[in-house]
């Protein structure tokens, strides 16, 4: 008796609890890309980009060709003003059929407006919501109209959010633009002694798009989507950008290098260049404390494959190798000073030079610690790079050298 | 003590009655015995007689004249006395009765002078070259010695019988089993007949030490059941036990080794099969040879292996057959098609209804556009699908085999195909399903399978109700009662916990022979070396003296 009582309260928890958290695959509208903009009236403008799965799922369907009928289209872009970023997204239900869903969100993208304002209160929300994942979600910095951006076609990834996403899988190939993912930036946001920062995607002007005479219209988009080097915050309001140069050499400091190509002069040889292929690259800062003031010195050490050489040149030989080591250790240097100048100027400490001083003087960063917005621009930064080549390539002697 | 007061009660109540209705209740009146239902006792009470005729008139009131019942009335050697051989028609072979029986008796005695003995030890002396002769004194075992398949032979003037066996009925030729078919390995397969069972068993294990305790059970089906071990090998305790659970079963018939297994489990209402149920006489041997104990059913070419644990079942002999690197791929890819066999519709329903995040965004578009337009939820999808294959399959096995292949065929189509296009179910779930279905056919034991196939339903709706939680939980569940589980004694999860190293050599691997040193811990405490160590084969100049064992 006792037992059937218990099996009959098991059946019935399990029947009256179940369910609640149900829904079905086909339900929800999953939100992978996300741009907050600031509207008039101090109000928010969100978008918010959804595929199509009927277009994208695989299976015989097939592919899209852009420009088709709307039924067609990958994706689409639901956009909702409201006083705050919950109730723009609220704003946005009254037009989706599918519940939106934000866990698969990879792309968080502020519109430079928005940027500048100060992102802190929106934070707040994707730092509560269960469903954004602070790992998985990238963050940007738009120059231009976010919304334009999310709209721009591309035949190979057929979502520009997938499209982002794939740019930031291979970002090893140039290194030359930052993304970072939320956790990242919300852990910089609170830390003393370190800023945060953002990559940098724009539209840029599409020169395959081109209709030459006689030709009929470029089935290419005018515009293609890019990502490039990064925007540099103070607290939750960005500052400024860094171009591409300087954004490696943030990246240098960062140990976020994980390849990419440096082009610089050919010894020897006037007006050629030669071009190294980063292998793997290690930075260490370190902090002094000298009578002229905080001195930081950033160790890099870096491998490097020569892939390409425009003049005569006889890599056989260890001495041209060592210059070769010294020139392109030169030209990594110069990407991080030129790097911490800009920083300097903007006055952001994206390096984490604070970080660095609090974890060797603990004690006197403590009395530092609230000055340190104005000490940042002062403090000397010296670079020491130790740079290899490691592998010279197919060839072996130029055959046009002189023995 | 109970039952035989019963017993005798009964007995004179219905003596009782007899006399109540006019009969005469002697052994004589063959009336009643005709009617009324033969009974061990009854026989017993009712010796040979020294008349040929009243018993010959009393075994055919017995027997209820049946037409293959024979009662062979003859002269032996012209006059010197009256016989009658009596036998199950069928049952026995031909050509011994005759050549061996009726021939000498009829044609060729002549008397022996002077007598030594009595007129039957003399017969039993010069007349009756057949092997195994035995006595019989009452009509209990006359019967039941014909029932057997031997010829009895009754002679006048004596008050005994004699039981020659001579049976030879019609059994099936030793077959590759169909259940557990092999690539390498013997192609020999168990039959009905127990006699070719424990042939086939002995060619395996030519020892003394095999020992074949034989009991017969059912009190109208009379099935003989042979208990096999090897001495020293198997654990006494072990022995008794599986001895003392056969005992205890008094049913009407044994039809097949199920009755017994359901009959001596130690959890009658759990789901996993609690002994190992094999058509292969190798799988056996191995098992014996492991210090496990065999039951041979007569009229099933099943034998029940016990104790039969979770482990015990996920090994199958042909992994000692190939290469040792084949076995641990084979166990490993076995495991995990188990694994798959009784989770994936549910993880996939949960997954899919639950989590949505934990899928690859490419994956999940994908899963959404197979389930675009689909109109019940996922839940009810993968319970539809899995009922139509487990029909399918279920009659599959059932149909004749001309028709099966049809069936299958449509059966492909309509629920592959057909479902699909009309958008019914999705794709997908047509994928888990087939993968779920075909890796339930891994397991090297069906009735492990049986379960699998069985849990996977209460599995589904759990996951249909919670999520990874609720999979989550009926994982406990199935893992709890698992771990309360024994067969014959021994733990069910013997082998996994308590840990024991060389055990794990052959687990979810199976290492190579000369490795494997030891016999299972929790099953041969006593004698667990198999071989020599230092078996391990290596080139003449290195090899040292050789281990002993």
């Amino acid at each position: 008796m006792k037992r059937r009582m218990l099996i009959i309260l098991v059946l019935l928890i399990c029947l009256n609890a179940g369910c609640w958290d149900l829904r079905e695959v086909e339900d929800l509208g999953y939100v992978m890309a996300m741009a907050i903009d600031s509207g008039p009236q101090g109000k928010i403008r969100l978008i918010a980009q959804v595929p199509n799965p009927r277009v994208l799922g695989g299976g015989q369907r097939g592919g899209i060709t852009p420009g088709a009928s709307i039924a067609a289209k990958p994706y689409r872009n639901y956009e909702g003003t409201g006083s705050t970023i919950f109730d723009a997204l609220r704003e946005i239900s009254r037009e989706s059929s599918r519940r939106l869903f934000f866990a698969q969100n990879r792309t968080l993208i502020f519109s430079e407006a928005m940027a500048e304002k100060g992102v802190g209160g929106v934070l707040d929300f994707l730092k509560r919501s269960v469903e954004i994942r602070h790992g998985l979600t990238m963050v940007f910095v738009a120059r231009g109209d976010p919304a334009k951006i999310l709209d721009i076609p591309n035949p190979h990834a057929t979502v520009p959010a997938l499209r982002i996403d794939d740019i930031v899988r291979w970002r090893g190939q140039t290194s030359r633009f930052a993304p970072v993912p939320l956790s990242r930036f919300l852990e910089t946001l609170s830390l003393e002694g370190q800023e945060p920062y953002a990559g940098v995607i724009e539209a840029a002007f599409n020169p395959a798009a081109q209709v030459r005479e006689g030709e009929k219209a470029a089935l290419e988009p005018p515009l293609t989507l890019r990502l490039t080097g990064a925007a540099l915050f103070r607290n939750d309001r960005m500052v400024g950008f860094l171009d591409e140069t300087e954004t490696r050499g943030l990246l240098w400091v960062l140990n976020e290098v994980k390849g990419g190509q440096i082009v610089f002069p050919c010894p020897g040889q006037e007006g050629k260049k030669a071009t190294i292929e980063i292998l793997r690259a290690n930075a260490k800062i370190e902090p002094e404390i000298t009578e002229d003031g905080i001195i930081m010195t950033v160790k890099i050490r870096e491998e490097g494959n020569l892939v390409e050489v425009e003049g005569p040149l006889d890599t056989s030989k260890p001495e041209v190798i060592k210059e070769l080591d010294r020139l392109h250790a030169a030209a990594i240097g110069n990407e991080v000073m030129a790097a911490v100048y800009k920083a300097q100027e903007l006055g952001s400490d994206a390096f984490g030079f604070g970080e660095a001083f609090r974890r060797k003087f603990p004690r006197e960063w403590k009395k530092i610690k609230r000055d340190w917005p104005e000490i940042f621009p002062g403090i000397e930064v010296r670079v020491q790079v130790v740079a290899h080549i490691r592998r010279m390539g197919m060839t072996g002697k130029p055959p046009f050298l002189a023995p | 003590m109970r039952k035989r007061v019963v017993k005798k009660l009964h007995h004179l109540i219905r003596n009782y009655a007899y006399k109540a209705a006019g009969k005469n209740t002697g052994p004589d009146d063959m009336d009643w015995i005709h009617q009324a239902v033969v009974e061990k006792y009854d026989l017993e009470r009712i010796p040979i007689e020294a008349d040929l005729a009243t018993n010959i008139k009393r075994l055919k009131g017995i027997s209820g004249y049946c037409p293959d019942f024979i009662i062979r009335q003859f002269e032996i050697g012209g006059g010197i006395g009256e016989a009658a051989a009596i036998f199950l028609e069928g049952m026995v072979e031909r050509v011994l009765l005759n050549e061996n029986l009726l021939k000498p008796l009829m044609i060729h005695y002549r008397p022996f002078k002077p007598a030594r003995g009595s007129f039957l030890d003399q017969i039993l002396s010069v007349a009756l070259p057949v092997d195994v002769v035995k006595k019989c004194v009452n009509l209990h075992e006359v019967i039941d010695h014909v029932l057997e398949g031997s010829v009895v032979l009754l002679v006048d003037g004596e008050s005994e019988g004699l039981a020659l066996e001579a049976a030879g009925f019609k059994t099936r030729v030793p077959e590759e089993p169909m259940t557990e078919a092999v690539v390498r390995g013997s192609r020999e397969g168990f039959t009905e007949a127990l006699h070719t069972n424990i042939t086939l068993l002995r060619r395996r294990l030519k020892t003394p030490n095999l020992v074949l305790e034989s009991m017969v059970l059912g009190r109208i089906s009379h099935t003989q059941v042979v208990v096999g071990y090897v001495r020293g090998l198997a654990a006494p305790e072990l022995v008794a036990e599986v001895r003392e659970r056969l005992k205890r079963i008094d049913i009407d018939g044994i039809l097949e080794s199920n009755y017994l297994e359901e009959l001596l489990r130690d959890h009658p209402l759990s789901p996993f099969p609690q002994a190992i149920t094999t058509e292969r006489p190798d799988r056996v041997a191995a098992n014996l040879l492991e210090g496990r104990v065999a039951i041979l059913t007569e009229n099933t070419p099943f034998v029940l292996i016990v104790p039969g644990e979770l482990v015990a079942h996920m090994q199958s002999p042909e992994d000692f057959y190939h290469h040792f690197i084949l076995g641990v791929f084979i166990r490993l890819l076995r495991w995990c098609a188990f694994a798959v066999s009784l989770l994936l519709p549910s993880v996939y329903v949960a997954v899919t209804t639950f989590h949505q995040e934990m899928i690859p965004i490419r994956l999940l578009l994908n899963i959404v556009a197979a389930r675009e337009g689909v109109p019940f939820p996922a839940v009810v999808e993968a319970l539809v699908m899995e009922i139509a294959f487990e029909i399918l399959r279920e009659a599959g096995v059932r149909l004749p085999r001309a028709v099966g292949q049809a069936v299958s065929i449509v059966g492909a189509l309509v629920i592959g195909e057909a479902a699909v296009m009309a958008g019914v179910v999705s794709p997908l779930m047509v994928i888990v399903v087939a993968l779920t279905g075909i890796s339930s056919f891994l397991s090297p034991s069906f009735d492990l399978a049986i379960s699998i196939r069985i849990l996977r339903f209460p599995m589904m709706f759990l996951a249909g109700l919670l999520g990874l939680f609720g999979v989550a939980t009926g994982m406990l569940a199935v893992l709890i009662h698992l771990a309360g589980l024994r067969s014959v004694g021994l733990p069910y999860l013997a082998g996994l916990t308590p840990f024991h190293h060389d055990d794990w050599k052959d687990l979810f691997i199976r290492a190579p022979l000369w490795m494997m040193r030891r016999r299972p811990a929790e099953l041969s405490e006593n004698n667990r070396k198999r071989q020599a160590s230092g078996l391990k084969p290596e080139p003449p100049d290195r090899h040292p003296q050789g281990g002993t064992i």
